[in-house]
């Protein structure tokens, strides 16, 4: 492995990191809520994806066409029956009460399925790998996980600029009383806010389970991951958010080259820099485009 | 003083803000096509008046209905549906949005009737020059006009506007005021909070004091002089206050 070549690693694992991101971004932007349990529950979108495929023996898209939805459902009701509760409670308590979620979470993880660690198999896709110019191997999952992210963040942003319903969105995430008076239900915005987050993280949570593994207690290091993403790129834009994630992925790869125990203290040291230097991230955007 | 012709009705309110109470005993009313004036000092309880108008606030006691209807725990949300649409105080523009964006939201819900983009910009020329721009720069009159504009998009019958004037040069105002006669014009009905006295007596039908939550003074301008108006608003004629509690 080359630098090149961990460069090119590198910006493929940050679009797994921006599709991580988007949701804790999006639900920040839109309901002021710091999601805590966003890695627990991609983690959990994760195992749902992992019990259909062997437990039922169903292939690769048809556990992610069960579990997508399953994961959408229950960040509906999460939103409907907790968060929008905590929300109404002041400011520290949705952030406490996400953090107990996640401690919940990985906790009920560890009791129904152990602490072993698991992966996810994709068939012959896990292994299948593309020839780049220049002698650089990718994975071709890997290059779909990429693909994949840049589609669902592009469609996203497109969504919140273009349709009408994309600009309900950001009318409420500006201010949810002013959106009442023109008749928009801000709270109906938010559970489908939360919705859409839930499908976004269970996505990247079984991209993680293919292209590595995943425990009870992934969620944490991928809530980092997030977090720091989101710190890099700008809160609120969705190509910062894909280019904070390249950053990360990037800065992970490169250290990895001297020495793979330096992987994610680079990434980690990055984050630390932007927080110092640019605390508002490369782009610090509105939800605006 | 109500009729059976009233459009909206709110009878005996009480509203509180945790336990500090900001209304008492307010009835009021608006008719099908009537404009109605708001006067008060700051304070005295007219954007809690039409935020429990609206839906935003709900009544400790007493109701607000809508032709007839009982609606006060109907949620504002709602109640744009129903045809009462608010101009809060402070225009509260959504600034992530364009000119353009903000009148569309303003139009989710589409009752039917007149107004569109195209009818919005005609009769506030000055939101069509601006449609493009994001709204975060635009001067407190142009942001007005445009909030004006939004609330029009979802054809209310209703109209409640919260100090049309605040902080904006008298030549501005004339203009939003030349707007406001077209929409009086097509028979919506308007309740109207100006701290321009003469504005206020000038352009409405009938006129409410309030007075410290309370209700002091109504009539129509030709029943009230102008003396009892300014004894209304700063409470100097106690015996004006004691009818409101009467």
């Amino acid at each position: 492995m080359n630098w090149v070549d961990a460069l090119v690693q590198g910006v493929l694992v940050g679009g797994r990191y921006a599709l991580f991101a988007a949701g804790l971004s999006l639900m920040f932007g839109v309901m002021r809520i710091v999601n805590l349990a966003h890695g627990a529950l991609a983690v959990v979108g994760a195992y749902v994806a992992s019990e259909l495929i062997l437990r039922l023996d169903l292939p690769l898209w048809a556990a992610m066409l069960v579990a997508l939805p399953v994961m959408g459902a229950l960040g509906y009701l999460l939103q409907r029956f907790l968060l929008d509760r905590t929300m109404s409670s002041g400011e520290f308590v949705t952030p406490l009460v996400t953090f107990a979620l996640a401690i919940v979470l990985s906790n009920l993880l560890f009791v129904l399925f152990t602490s072993d660690v698991r992966s996810i198999s994709a068939g012959n896709l896990s292994t299948a790998s593309i020839q780049l110019p220049g002698g650089i191997t990718v994975s071709l999952i890997g290059l779909i996980v990429f693909l994949l992210a840049l589609l669902i963040l592009g469609g996203l942003q497109l969504f919140l600029n273009r349709t009408q319903t994309g600009r309900i969105v950001r009318a409420t995430a500006d201010s949810g009383a002013t959106a009442r008076l023109m008749g928009i239900n801000a709270r109906r915005v938010f559970h489908f806010v939360t919705a859409f987050a839930l499908v976004t993280a269970t996505i990247a949570g079984v991209a993680t389970g293919i292209q590595s593994n995943f425990d009870p207690n992934t969620g944490t290091v991928l809530l980092l991951f997030a977090f720091e993403t989101v710190v890099i790129g700008g809160l609120g834009s969705l190509w910062g958010t894909v280019l904070g994630g390249t950053v990360l992925g990037v800065a992970q790869t490169l250290a990895a080259q001297v020495d793979v125990q330096y992987a994610l203290l680079a990434g980690h040291l990055v984050f630390l820099v932007f927080l110092f230097v640019r605390p508002r991230g490369l782009f610090p955007g509105t939800w605006q485009g | 003083m109500t009729g059976p012709a009233a459009l909206l009705e709110a009878e005996d309110l009480d509203v509180f803000y945790g336990h500090a109470q900001a209304l008492h005993g307010v009835s009021f009313s608006v008719a099908d096509g009537e404009t109605v004036s708001l006067i008060g000092a700051n304070g005295a309880g007219k954007s809690t008046l039409l935020a429990t108008l609206a839906g935003a606030l709900h009544p400790g006691s007493g109701a607000v209905r809508w032709e007839g209807r009982d609606i006060s725990r109907v949620p504002d949300h709602q109640r744009v549906a129903l045809g009462i649409s608010l101009t809060p105080e402070g225009r509260r523009l959504f600034t992530n949005l364009t000119v353009a964006e903000n009148l569309q939201v303003g139009g989710v819900v589409k009752r039917s009737g007149d107004w569109s983009l195209d009818r919005v910009y005609e009769v506030f020329p000055i939101v069509a020059k601006l449609r493009d721009r994001p709204t975060g720069a635009l001067s407190g009159g142009e942001r007005q006009a445009v909030a004006i504009a939004r609330s029009l998009m979802s054809n209310p019958r209703l109209l409640l506007l919260d100090e049309v004037s605040l902080g904006l040069a008298p030549v501005i105002v004339d203009e939003l005021y030349e707007s406001l006669q077209t929409i009086m014009g097509q028979g919506t009905s308007i309740v109207l909070v100006e701290q321009d006295l003469e504005r206020a007596m000038a352009v409405c039908d009938r006129l409410y004091c309030i007075l410290e939550g309370r209700i002091v003074l109504t009539g129509t301008p030709r029943e009230v002089t102008r003396e009892q108006v300014i004894g209304a608003y700063f409470g100097t004629d106690p015996a004006l206050s004691r009818t409101g509690e009467a």
